[in-house]
């Protein structure tokens, strides 16, 4: 399997998943100026360096309304040039792709930094997956791209496992109780099913350890090489559509399915270790 | 084994073990390193674990006019369900930053509740600077917001828990003495008009 290849389809849903990112932030913009509840003027007071130190003139001409939607357009701009290159698959075009990794790395450093809260796990994996397909389409040699690649895919099972490991000694969560909560809400949940949930403790203690033994097996799973992958994200590709359909997540199916082409690489690393 | 290959594993297995050990949010250093890492670069996987946020976050807000009367409350970014947020969900981000402000104001109101001042918290500011940025009554002299949580669907009409008042707070360009301000146990009271 070629590095490169790997990472330009790692570069399809990425690139989808920023592009809806970018056009979102650009839409709700209003958000963004004083008025708005990630306005400038108050976002700067959790900062020191954003008030007064030397970079601080700097930070602001880049963060106040209206520059900051420049780095939601930059976003889209780089999202079209990796989106491009994962279609036509040039060789001319992978060095401009690992560029507009960087891109969209530093630009969403940078909001990230401005807007620090209401961020999700849809947009650490974007980092994580920024940064893995930056070395591995800009940096020479086969084995540091590859390296890269499995970055990302460590970074996967290790989300799985941790968010499987915090769910397992969670008393709400072994008890079913914690899905119906979540239901219950409307901004996570479906208030309908998490009454019909309320009304079938067995089925709610059931998704509960569903969810819990997938994603705590997923780091097992992967020791069987392609076939464990193939059932990893099989798995993944139903929990993340319907978490995006019950919950709103929407860039979780984008970011974490950038992730999988990377986990097939590592996969099958791992089955040429067994033979 | 080149240059590039040392960097790259020396670098990604850096990452892979801060991220390993930064789980646990009870170690001190990890707090520490968290606390520095200012761009959210090393992510926090937990997702909705151990314990999962299980009620809707809510900030209403009302206005007090020059005549001292005081409007009924109003939702900023009221929750919003349906099919339609699985691909195309802008206000993702807005009610999230509510979801996260709201926790944070109400604990540092409770534990600054016997100062006469409002805590001074991002957070705070946050929500202040877009209660009073809201189109609102050009009457408007001061306005207040309150941080609730609820359970369900509206139609349900389920509890609402309030869990913080903020202080009135001038509008931009009002002097003090155009604000009545009201005793804190009446506002409260008043707190029966909230939708629900």
């Amino acid at each position: 399997m070629d590095p490169h290849d790997v990472a330009l389809w790692c570069a399809l849903p990425f690139a989808i998943g920023v592009t809806v990112d970018a056009l979102e932030l650009l839409a709700e913009r209003s958000q963004l100026g004083d008025g708005g509840l990630y306005g400038y003027s108050a976002l700067a007071t959790g900062r020191p360096s954003l008030v007064s130190g030397p970079l601080a003139p700097s930070f602001a001409r880049v963060f106040r309304y209206p520059h900051v939607l420049g780095l939601g357009i930059a976003q889209l701009i780089a999202a079209a040039v990796l989106f491009t290159a994962a279609i036509i698959r040039s060789p001319e075009l992978i060095v401009p792709a690992g560029f507009a990794a960087i891109v969209i790395l530093g630009a969403r450093m940078l909001l990230y930094f401005r807007n620090c809260l209401g961020l999700d796990g849809g947009d650490q994996m974007m980092l994580v997956v920024a940064s893995g397909l930056a070395v591995a389409l800009l940096i020479p040699g086969r084995v540091a791209q590859t390296i890269a690649l499995d970055y990302i895919a460590a970074q996967l099972l290790l989300s799985y496992a941790i968010a499987g490991a915090a769910k397992a000694i969670s008393p709400v969560w072994r008890s079913g109780s914690a899905i119906i909560g979540i239901m219950s809400t409307i901004n996570f949940g479906v208030p309908r099913f998490g009454g019909f949930l309320r009304d079938h403790p067995r089925l709610a203690r059931a998704l509960c350890w569903s969810v819990i033994v997938c994603e705590c097996g997923a780091a097992i799973a992967i020791l069987a090489g392609t076939p464990g992958a193939i059932a990893i994200i099989t798995a993944g590709v139903l929990f993340h559509i319907t978490v995006a359909l019950v919950m709103g997540l929407n860039l979780f199916p984008w970011s974490f399915g950038a992730t999988y082409p990377a986990l097939l690489l590592l996969a099958h690393s791992i089955g040429t270790l067994w033979r | 084994m080149s240059g590039w290959t040392i960097a790259s594993a020396v670098t990604f297995s850096t990452l892979l073990a801060v991220t390993t050990v930064t789980q646990a949010r009870r170690f001190r250093f990890t707090r520490w390193l968290k606390g520095r890492d200012a761009c959210a670069y090393i992510p926090r996987w937990t997702f909705f674990a151990p314990t999962p946020l299980v009620s809707d976050i809510r900030v209403l807000w009302r206005e007090q006019l020059t005549d001292g009367s005081v409007s009924p409350w109003r939702e900023i970014l009221p929750p919003i369900g349906g099919l339609r947020r699985a691909v195309w969900n802008p206000g993702r981000r807005a009610r999230k930053g509510i979801i996260d402000c709201g926790p944070v104001i109400v604990r540092l109101m409770a534990r600054e509740s016997t100062s006469p001042l409002s805590p001074i918290s991002l957070p705070y500011l946050m929500v202040l600077q877009h209660v009073a940025g809201l189109p609102g009554c050009t009457l408007s002299v001061a306005r207040q917001f309150t941080v609730v949580a609820t359970q369900g669907a509206d139609e349900d009409d389920g509890p609402v828990h309030i869990l913080c008042v903020s202080d009135w707070h001038r509008q931009p360009g009002v002097s003090s003495d155009a604000l009545h301000r009201p005793d804190r146990p009446e506002a409260d009271r008043e707190m029966s008009g909230i939708p629900g």
